[in-house]
């Protein structure tokens, strides 16, 4: 068995052009077995709008990568004992004509194959690393809300839950986190509210909207069912970057009124006809 | 009464000395604003607490794009490191008999930190080949719908090849059954095949596991000998 942890997960900055940046990383071996690994820098774009990733081994330019480590260089090899850790410490160099933009790359450590013990089967974990560079200390944020919809438009008020989907599109040139929520409003009065999940936009991609549970973690925007009936209005809202987009849902009790019209019907059409002479 | 009022009125003239928590050495002093008078971890047999009383502005705050998390309550948050691990990493399928798929199977499990799915990757560096060069191709599948990055039906004890099935929590969205099958992307092909996605989820995870099923199927006409490929599998957090 092998297992490995490597910490920090995820590491983002914002660098000015020409300045240099050092991360420690703790990579341990968790096994009971010796485990060899050599690092490795690659680039990535995002891949759809929930997180995932595509790399690529061809590296931005103008940035120099090297490990601050007396005994590594990137690409050399390295052993950790079964229950030790090891740290790297990664160096990233930027030129001063550096673009002034996003950057993302992750740091891999590659777990090379040990012939005396006939693996297989080998790890690569990695850590992402978001660069934006820029000269600004707050460089300007714009974004917007894209295929906000909520499913059912009409729903009755006694069964399931309101379901809201959206992606918030990065119309800016750095990443940033959406502070926003989710309205649930009738007549302007709020009725709900729910934080929106702060994950990373990248900019020129969409990521689809989630919210945020009580203990912090990323589900999926779901509203109960006010039980007064009425029209009411979904929103959300952020100031930074400002984000504004609302659709309208009917609830109505429509599991009291429809059985009642059916039981009305019926008796109407039993009730026999009597005329007055 | 009157005793009563006197008592309080000397009481209240003494001045009071407060003491704040503080730790001192020979050249530092560090002054604590508050009382911390209980924290830790608490459990019974139906429930488990973690508490830190007397704590100054505790709370996540977030404000242009920048969030802090403010009290002790969430250095746990910090004891979860990014993890994975494979059960056993050497497969082997022992003697194969055409037209007789053969399988093996290992276990992956990944960990990961507050705020982060994952996505876990898997490739080859070439196909199974043996000392002579010779390889047992990627299965297409049944209906020779299957790649390295679409799985395909693979019953058919006359469709040969080798390919991989993953089955668990985060794989739904790349095998549909446990009998569906896909290749590994190959980092030896011309050009290399991209790193696919076998298995991801939004949600921090902790020990998230998934079975992996290896399937070898080859023909009468399968040269002889021991073929060996390596896998490899990518673990990254979601951005």
């Amino acid at each position: 068995m092998a297992t490995v942890t490597l910490s920090p997960a995820q590491t983002e900055i914002q660098i000015i052009p020409g300045a240099t940046y050092i991360k420690a990383y703790t990579i341990t071996n968790n096994s009971d077995t010796d485990l060899s690994f050599f690092t490795s820098i690659e680039s990535w774009v995002p891949q759809g709008t929930d997180g995932n990733t595509s790399f690529s081994t061809m590296l931005p330019k103008n940035f120099n990568f090297s490990l601050s480590n007396s005994d590594l260089n990137i690409g050399q090899h390295f052993t950790i004992l079964p229950k030790q850790s090891k740290q790297i410490i990664l160096k990233i160099k930027t030129d001063p004509k550096l673009t002034p933009q996003d950057y993302y790359l992750t740091i891999f450590f590659n777990q090379i194959s040990n012939l005396s013990q006939n693996n297989q089967n080998l790890i690569k974990i990695g850590s992402h690393i978001l660069i934006s560079a820029s000269t600004e200390e707050n460089p300007k944020i714009e974004a917007s809300v894209t295929k906000f919809s909520t499913s059912p438009i009409v729903s009755d008020s006694f069964f399931g839950k309101i379901n809201v989907t959206g992606l918030i599109q990065n119309d800016s040139s750095f990443f940033f986190k959406p502070d926003a929520a989710l309205i649930l409003s009738k007549n302007k009065t709020l009725f709900k509210e729910i934080k929106v999940f702060p994950q990373n936009v990248l900019p020129s991609h969409q990521r689809q909207i989630l919210c945020q549970s009580p203990d912090q973690k990323p589900i999926v925007c779901r509203f109960d069912k006010p039980l007064w009936p009425g029209i009411y209005q979904i929103s959300i809202k952020s100031d930074k970057p400002h984000l504004d987009s609302s659709i309208t849902i009917y609830i109505f009790p429509f599991s009291i009124i429809i059985p009642l019209i059916i039981i009305f019907l019926i008796i109407r059409k039993l009730k026999p006809n009597y005329r007055l002479t | 009464m009157t005793n009563i009022l006197l008592f309080l009125i000397i009481f209240l003239s003494f001045p009071n000395q407060s003491l704040a928590q503080q730790f001192d050495s020979d050249n530092y002093r560090i002054e604590w604003g508050n009382f911390n008078m209980t924290s830790g971890k608490k459990s019974s047999s139906n429930y488990s607490l973690t508490d830190t009383v007397g704590q100054n502005a505790p709370g996540a705050y977030q404000r242009n794009g920048y969030q802090i998390k403010s009290g002790f309550q969430y250095i746990y948050d910090t004891f979860t490191d990014f993890s994975f691990s494979i059960s056993d990493y050497e497969i082997d399928f022992g003697s194969l008999t055409p037209d007789v798929a053969t399988t093996a199977t290992n276990i992956i499990t990944i960990t990961t930190p507050s705020g982060h799915g994952y996505q876990i990757l898997a490739h080859q560096n070439q196909p199974l080949t043996n000392q002579s060069g010779s390889t047992i191709p990627d299965t297409i599948c049944d209906s020779s719908d299957c790649s390295q990055s679409q799985a395909g039906l693979w019953v058919n004890s006359s469709t040969y090849g080798f390919g991989f099935n993953a089955q668990g929590i985060g794989t739904s969205n790349y095998f549909q059954t446990q009998d569906h099958f896909r290749q590994f992307a190959d980092y030896s092909a011309n050009p290399p095949e991209i790193n696919q996605i076998i298995m991801s989820e939004d949600s921090p995870v902790t020990n998230r596991s998934a079975t992996i099923s290896y399937k070898v199927n080859v023909s009468t006409i399968q040269p002889a000998g021991k073929y060996q490929n390596y896998i490899i599998y990518t673990a990254v957090p979601k951005y």
